[in-house]
């Protein structure tokens, strides 16, 4: 566990709970900090309150209880996009410049950097609608980059993603991760995609976090080298068995 | 494969997503040939009438144009205090769990009432202030609202939450949000719920616009001028071509206004819609 106190830390929650009229989707009594630069990945089966939790850390959520310190500029890959249909590729991108007040044709300008980075030159005057599920990912993430964040939250962006797809968009991410100095909170269902991209993963079950693993292997990291097949696998030996 | 000897049609030698649907065929005859039609045919009537009734045709030219153009205006005026009024009463549903289920059947009540039988009312009102003209666009405001009203609650109903945490996250506030999120979000049913607003319109004009036969005799007033009113004091005073020449210019201008407007709208909505 991280030392709380730590000025470098840029995320910390301390005894947060989130509860919802539902009681589904909650969190309890969650403890955890992220350092500066650090890509970390909640695990966890569906409605363990994973995503919860990075709702309370981009402000979209209040806690119940507990103290959270958190980051001022916050940007978020959403699971399935977000995309807004009625804008244009460039313009989705642009959509967090113009929101602070930057005029039109300097913020596309400012987008298009992302846009050549994404890889979506080809596209930015199409809709959402004219893009394929990796192309909209790649318009998220870099809609998400335009703003210049300090931490990047991805909640499941790749989950509905081929394997090729989702590969060519992970050493991207990387890519940005390490180019950007980002810090990185991403959830996911997928221990390889969570050991493939991460450096601790956190493992949450029934809204409660069960413990922290982290992934001490060196990148760029291949899914047939056995050190990384060792702990997918001692990772899945920890889940609780699936029925 | 293709069989030899079979030549394929001109057309479908394009490829499948540049080939004209028949949908599309259909609608380029509808966009050029029934306004038209509609327009040559109001052109026949306004001639005949001229010719035929009292010689002046400029007069009678005048009455239709002067009607068509102030009926125009009472129901962009009606119609945009219903959006002015549509919209944050859509809003207040949904702005909590609890609001809807205040605001709801609060709506669902008031928008069952049939407004017509306050009409007396309304017109005695506004005749007192000698504006008779308030009361046919209050008429018309009524006729517009609900359902405005209605098909933004649906849309704003069908915004899906990750969309506007993305607003949030991006940073669009309040009045930002609801520029740049909220309303291009509801446009696919702002537009079918102003169609319907429009299409209700009309359908009171010929009663908001002969106000004054709601009033008793002894009352005095100016009457309001119109292409309803002129549709109904035609016919009551047995000037058929007049009353045809009007319904005419009525049937015109609401087809015109759906293919050139509405359908294009419609259209043009689609890429606001989520999938």
């Amino acid at each position: 566990m991280q030392n709380d106190s730590d000025s470098n830390n840029i995320i910390v929650f301390k005894d947060v709970d989130k509860m919802y009229p539902s009681g589904a989707n909650g969190i309890h009594a969650a403890s955890f900090s992220v350092p500066k630069n650090e890509f970390v990945c909640f695990m966890g089966p569906s409605g363990c309150g994973k995503s919860t939790i990075l709702n309370l850390i981009a402000g979209l959520e209040q806690p119940t209880k507990g103290d959270l310190k958190l980051p001022t500029n916050v940007s978020v890959v959403f699971q399935n996009g977000a995309l807004f249909p009625w804008l244009t590729v460039i313009d989705n991108v642009a959509f967090g410049l113009r929101m602070k007040g930057i005029r039109k044709n300097i913020a596309r300008e400012q987008a298009k950097k992302y846009i050549d980075m994404l890889k979506l030159s080809a596209f930015q005057d199409n809709y959402p609608r004219e893009l394929s599920g990796g192309q909209r990912q790649r318009v998220g993430i870099a809609r998400a980059l335009a703003i210049q964040p300090e931490v990047l939250l991805l909640d499941e962006p790749f989950s509905a993603l081929d394997e090729t797809t989702r590969f060519a968009l992970y050493s991207d991410l990387l890519d940005i991760w390490k180019a950007h100095q980002l810090t990185i909170v991403m959830v996911s269902h997928q221990i390889e995609e969570s050991v493939f991209l991460s450096q601790r993963v956190i493992q949450m079950d029934n809204h409660e976090i069960q413990r922290e693993i982290p992934i001490d292997l060196p990148y760029p990291r291949d899914v047939r080298n056995s050190d990384f097949m060792d702990k997918v696998n001692a990772i899945r030996d920890l889940l609780p068995k699936q029925t | 494969m293709q069989d030899k000897g079979i030549t394929p049609h001109p057309l479908q030698s394009l490829p499948a997503e540049k080939r004209p649907s028949i949908s599309s065929i259909a609608y380029a005859y509808a966009y050029i040939l029934i306004p038209l039609a509609l327009t040559i045919g109001v052109i026949i009537v306004l001639h005949l009438l001229g010719e035929t009734f009292d010689g002046s045709k400029e007069r009678n030219l005048n009455l239709i144009a002067n009607g068509l153009i102030q009926t125009l205006a009472r129901l962009s005026i009606a119609y945009v205090a219903a959006l002015c009024v549509a919209i944050p009463l859509a809003l207040m549903v949904d702005s909590s769990p609890l609001a809807t289920k205040i605001c709801l059947p609060i709506y669902d009540t008031l928008q069952s009432i049939p407004y017509l039988i306050f009409l007396p009312v309304i017109v005695l009102v506004f005749t007192q202030v000698g504006f008779l003209q308030g009361a046919t666009v209050v008429l018309l405001f009524l006729g517009m609202l609900w359902a405005l009203v209605f098909n933004l609650i649906t849309g704003l109903r069908v915004v899906p939450t990750e969309i506007k945490n993305a607003g949030h996250v991006f940073g669009a506030r309040k009045f930002k949000f609801f520029w740049n999120v909220t309303l291009p979000a509801v446009t696919p049913y702002l537009i079918t719920g102003s169609l319907l607003a429009w299409g209700a319109g009309w359908n009171l004009v010929i009663v908001a616009e002969v106000l004054h036969t709601y009033l008793p005799s002894t009352v005095a007033v100016k009457d309001v001028l119109g292409i309803g009113n002129v549709l109904v004091t035609s016919e009551t005073t047995g000037n058929s071509f007049m009353f045809v020449s009007a319904l005419f210019t009525i049937i015109s201008i609401v087809v015109i206004m759906n293919f050139f407007v509405w359908q294009k709208l419609l259209s043009y909505a689609e890429r606001f819609r989520f999938e």
